[in-house]
């Protein structure tokens, strides 16, 4: 085996009977790497987003099909295609990407009802559910299905009609597909036994002209996903580090090396736990 | 001290270390919804993690500021790893 290999990997009489790989200075190295990798992604993804970006392929007449066949597994009523509810779902896209943010009530105080009502939609019953990053409509469905708020919401049997508004946009300076999803029952429906609050609108002016906003996709089919590469590259290093530990736990229990330095035992069942942990994660975010 | 003889010493000790790990992966996995509550539990057991170390080697009576900069450095780059996947995601 090569000098330089065993000197990183093993350990050694030239690394002090550790690999030097788990030496402090080596860990400090790779988080300072990782560091400047993560900042060149960011870099990347900005001024080359054809080849490092995100890509989504949702339609909204999916997600309206996912979340029917949710409803209808739970014996509920499936829920009618809206174009008032869609129009506000667009109208609320394209405010949040004009005022960049990502929550439910903008920075000055617009709720979700405003653009329900403004579309000419006049609810009984209204709610919202939003979704960002994700690649596949199946995915957010789960993933509000896994939200007991917004799996309430999809499984509400007040609601009646959807409205789905899938846009492509700019938001904190990363490229962001947003799904916005509008749940509601017209006033004039025949109302349900049971009685829900009707949530007083706030007369405040949304945004009207959305300098950021674009409904045609922004990068066309970005090569790779900064998630995808990042997901990669730490896997490779959890992985790398786990081996190592591993070997450094092996050759020192079999060799009876005594040392003075952190237990190899613990930094290994810290990083199974983070290796888990980032298989977990998975594309995508809701609120 | 040698791994065995520090294994046999503090059964207990290693233990508790993979209690609040499974913990911390029952969270991260429940908590799926909520990128905001996984970063808290990742900060927890890496502040856990730290703890457990000093406390570790105060009772072996060989804790010294390096061993606690190791500790630190791998919380570090834990937390810096899993930031990032949830930054991305």
């Amino acid at each position: 085996m090569p000098s330089f290999l065993r000197h990183f990997l093993f350990p050694h009489e030239s690394n002090n009977q550790r690999a030097k790989l788990l030496h402090p200075s080596s860990w400090g190295l790779i988080i300072g790497l990782f560091t400047v990798f993560q900042l060149t992604i960011n870099q990347l993804t900005i001024s080359y987003p054809q080849i490092l970006g995100y890509a989504s392929q949702i339609a909204p007449e999916t997600i309206i099909k996912l979340t029917n066949l949710k409803r209808q597994e739970n014996g509920l009523l499936p829920l009618q295609s809206n174009p008032e509810l869609s129009a506000a779902a667009a109208q609320k896209a394209a405010d949040m990407f004009a005022r960049n943010y990502w929550a439910h009530v903008s920075p000055v105080g617009t709720q979700p009802w405003y653009f329900i009502t403004t579309a000419g939609y006049t609810y009984r019953y209204a709610g919202e559910n939003l979704a960002r990053d994700f690649s596949q409509a199946q995915a957010v469905v789960e993933a509000w299905m896994a939200s007991p708020s917004h799996r309430d919401n999809l499984l509400n049997s007040h609601y009646q009609d959807i409205g789905i508004a899938v846009v492509d946009g700019t938001l904190d300076g990363r490229e962001t597909t947003l799904v916005v999803q509008l749940l509601g029952t017209k006033l004039s429906a025949a109302p349900s036994l049971t009685q829900g609050a009707v949530t007083i609108v706030k007369p405040v002016q949304a945004a009207s002209a959305p300098s950021t906003m674009n409904y045609e996709p922004l990068s066309k089919n970005p090569k790779i996903s900064p998630f995808d590469i990042t997901k990669l590259v730490s896997l490779g290093l959890i992985i790398i580090f786990i081996a190592v530990l591993t070997i450094d736990i092996i050759t020192v229990y079999r060799q009876k090396i005594v040392r003075w330095t952190s237990k190899s035992l613990a930094h290994l069942l810290f990083l199974l736990a983070l290796l888990i942990a980032a298989l977990i994660i998975s594309k995508g975010q809701i609120i | 001290m040698t791994f065995e003889r520090d294994f046999a010493h503090h059964p207990m000790h290693y233990f508790t270390l993979l209690c609040i790990m499974l913990i911390g992966l029952w969270g991260i996995f429940w908590f799926n919804y909520s990128r905001a509550v996984q970063l808290g539990i990742i900060l927890s057991m890496a502040s856990s993690y730290v703890v457990w170390g000093i406390v570790h080697h105060a009772h072996h009576k060989d804790l010294h500021i390096k061993v606690v900069y190791e500790y630190i450095l791998v919380a570090l780059f834990s937390v810096l790893i899993f930031a990032s996947l949830i930054f991305r995601s």
